[in-house]
């Protein structure tokens, strides 16, 4: 099965927060930022884009785990969580070099992005449609057309 | 308690150093709701009239409402105080997160009272507050102090706070928070710095709820999706407020040299309207928390001596109050005039106000170049605007003077500069033309002065069209009742806390329908609107306990005696006998006395018992 993951899209993106508002009212029935699993990021004045877990061909999240809490789905790619497992020591979000796990503050253990069964609600919310759900395949073509148009950009104001 | 509000009220003695917290009541909820609401009724029972704004008596009241903190769109705060700009109420607002990050640190209020001896600043980590030492951070301007205080205890606080302006009392200095978004008008910073505050740093990590949590994410992202596809939605997305300059210029409007003119001429030959503007500098949109709208344009300057300024707001108030208002076409220095407002902490409406009142006493001859430190005040001075705008927010020089706000600074200066300073109660005027009739009538009646956001007939001026009607322009006749309708509606959104910016996403219904979700219990239309009703009669009582009255309630002479000279609204002006017609009106609308004073029966019948036996009323 094609791996899918969230894309935030930098330029779209106006930092609004309604992705974190979106996923903690979702898995959590609460608002909360700290209980989203997409986290926004803010680098002001000019940087706002949103991030969750990458879903990384070799996660290092996984790979520190010292209690094998933490596996990656051979299905979909997402990473799963055995709650009973995880004793909530944060290897794995020091190990994470995007923020992307965090530690629920009640359940004391691991929580990650598990794209809402492929249909992340995120997405759905989001009001600039900076969002998006892609393959390896859907991004490295984006990043083609992209450059290709700056390109031609710079080619015909010249 | 009811579900979206943290339930407590914190209160901050500097002088003591006493820090309690309270119980929110549930009596203030349901007869207030929130933000403007609840802090409207503390002010008018904590702060009476003997307390001068910059006494340690004054309080500052940061108000989040039922809506901070949710998906549902919403502003972030406002804070009210009396304001040492007009000595009157005041409340200003602000986006952002810091709101959110309050509530979520568990307060819905925060009361600030009293007067450190030294600068402190407040640390505010959930349940642990503490008043910390800001020698280090006092001197720092706005940009400075957030920088320090989040490099300090992590940058997941957010700073409401002030800069140099604020400490040095400059009379129209604001509270800025997140990186510039700010509560402008009317003086917050300049009570915040009389309090030796320096800023309120606050971490929050619990959770908002409210009841049905699915279904009210449903119901709103309906709204949000409905609400996009409306134009203004789109333009104000694409624009900003920034939008208004065309159709104020199309109606020759556009508020030119301190509203002697209609027409910007330098901005017509260049032909420069907001789309080939912002195309030169726009780099990114941006959002307060929960908006859908990104109304905030990220600028940066291209070209020019300032070349590299950044700024977040390029917005339509700040743009007309250096640009236009002053004859200035420089886009560059505009942009600088913003950032330097930003840095230092100053209501760029009132700053521009005052530089223009200055023009306008240089032209006239009423102050010369010997006495102003030999500054040249022509209009369109760029280089001299941004000297100018430096020393108003250090109080140097001239800028100590026009530091004062144009009323306080037109006495002083005295020789007939009266009657060139342009003001409603003290406050200078928002950047449109009160010729505008109905406009003219809304910021004349406005509480805290010369306001636009409270009426918001600048947008229904230029609309001709409220409720699907079209409402004649060119008559005053049907707008005292749109007013006080808008009004009384517009105190429950302060409440809640929704942006100006919604007002096509929330109609009454709407937010009828909001509240058993973020309050626990439904508030029909009717009683919603009774409570804006009780919200403004309060405020008014709180005016006249201070010596408002209708005297108070007239734009400045010059739009009823000078007509605009030339262009599409050539001849428009105000006419006085219309004027104190529709004022009647209004006052018998809002069953006000004919000196618009707030009626006992009137008082009573919004349960505002204690008012009519208020002493010094």
């Amino acid at each position: 099965m094609t791996e899918v993951f969230i894309i935030s899209d930098l330029d779209k993106c106006t930092g609004c927060g309604i992705c974190e508002f979106a996923c903690s009212a979702k898995k959590e029935k609460k608002f909360n930022p700290l209980l989203s699993c997409i986290r926004l990021v803010k680098d002001e004045p000019l940087i706002t884009m949103s991030l969750s877990c990458r879903l990384c061909e070799k996660p290092p999240c996984v790979a520190v785990c010292p209690t094998k809490a933490l596996k990656k789905s051979e299905n979909t790619g997402v990473i799963m969580v055995k709650e009973d497992r995880c004793i909530g020591c944060r290897w794995c979000l020091q190990a994470c070099p995007f923020g992307g796990l965090g530690i629920h503050p009640t359940k004391k253990s691991v929580f990650v992005c598990d794209l809402c069964e492929g249909d992340p609600f995120c997405i759905k919310l989001c009001p600039k449609e900076a969002l998006e759900l892609m393959t390896q395949e859907t991004m490295e073509e984006k990043a083609r057309i992209s450059t290709v148009k700056k390109l031609l950009q710079s080619i015909s104001s010249t | 308690m009811y579900p979206s509000y943290a339930g407590k009220i914190l209160h901050i003695d500097l002088t003591n150093k006493n820090i309690i917290i309270k119980r929110l009541s549930k009596e203030l909820i349901r007869n207030y709701i929130g933000g403007k609401g609840i802090a409207a009724r503390l002010l008018y029972d904590e702060v009476k009239n003997e307390v001068s704004p910059l006494d340690p008596a004054n309080k500052l009241i940061f108000a989040t409402g039922p809506a901070t903190g949710t998906i549902v769109p919403h502003k972030g705060y406002n804070v009210t105080f009396k304001s040492p700009l007009t000595g009157i109420y005041a409340c200003s607002s602000s986006g952002g997160f810091f709101g959110d990050k309050m509530k979520r640190a568990g307060y819905d209020i925060i009361v600030i009272s009293g007067r450190s001896e030294n600068p402190v600043y407040l640390l505010i980590d959930d349940d642990d507050v503490q008043i910390l030492k800001a020698d280090h951070l006092w001197g720092k301007d706005s940009f400075e102090t957030r920088s320090v205080i989040q490099s300090d205890h992590g940058s997941d606080v957010e700073v409401a706070r002030i800069g140099t302006a604020g400490e040095k009392l400059v009379k129209f200095a604001s509270i800025m928070n997140d990186y510039s978004r700010t509560a402008g008008r009317c003086g917050a910073g300049a009570v915040m710095g009389s309090k030796n505050l320096k800023a309120i740093a606050v971490r929050g990590t619990n959770p908002v709820e409210v009841e049905r949590i699915d279904e009210l994410v449903e119901f709103v992202n309906s709204l949000i999706i409905k609400f996009k596809e409306i134009p203004s939605s789109k333009v104000m997305s694409k624009y900003g407020p920034l939008s208004m300059v065309d159709p104020y210029h199309e109606f020759g409007l556009l508020v030119t040299r301190y509203w002697h003119e209609g027409l910007f001429k330098p901005f017509l030959k260049r032909e420069l309207d907001v789309d080939t503007i912002l195309s030169k500098v726009k780099v990114k949109d941006k959002a307060c928390s929960s908006c859908p709208l990104n109304c905030s344009k990220i600028c940066v300057s291209k070209e020019g001596k300032y070349a590299g300024t950044i700024v977040e707001g390029l917005d339509f108030e700040p743009f007309m109050s250096f640009g236009p208002l002053l004859y200035n076409d420089d886009l560059d220095t505009i942009m600088k005039c913003i950032e330097i407002c930003d840095r230092m902490g100053m209501d760029a409406i009132s700053t521009g106000n005052t530089i223009a009142f200055a023009m306008e006493c240089y032209e006239k001859g009423i102050i010369t170049s010997e006495e102003i430190g030999g500054l040249e005040l022509d209009w369109g001075n760029s280089e001299v605007i941004v000297q100018l705008t430096e020393s108003i927010g250090r109080r140097e020089g001239f800028g100590d003077v026009l530091a004062e706000g144009v009323r306080e600074a037109s006495r002083k200066i005295s020789r007939g500069a009266e009657k060139f300073a342009m003001h409603i109660k003290g406050l200078e005027l928002p950047m449109y033309d009160p010729r505008a009739k109905s406009y003219g009538l809304a910021i004349a009646v406005a509480d805290r002065g010369a306001c636009h956001c409270q009426g918001e007939m600048h947008v229904y001026y230029a609309r001709g069209v409220y409720k699907h009607r079209i409402i004649s322009r060119d008559s005053l006749q049907e707008w005292p009742k749109i007013i006080k309708e808008i009004e009384d509606l517009g105190a429950v959104k302060d409440s809640f806390i929704f942006c100006r910016f919604f007002r096509d996403l929330y109609d009454e219904e709407t937010i009828s329908k909001l509240t058993p979700y973020l309050m626990g219990v439904e508030i029909s239309i009717k009683e919603l609107k009774l409570i804006g009703e009780r919200i403004i009669n309060l405020v008014r009582a709180f005016n006249v306990r201070e010596g408002v009255s209708r005297k108070d309630d007239y734009p400045p002479d010059r739009f009823f005696i000078e007509p605009i000279p030339e262009g599409p609204a050539k001849g428009v002006i105000l006419n006085k006998e219309e004027f104190e017609t529709a004022l009647d009106h209004y006052y018998e609308l809002r069953e006000w006395n004919h000196d618009g004073v707030p009626r006992n029966e009137t008082l009573l019948k919004l349960g505002l018992h204690d008012v009519v036996n208020d002493s010094m009323l």
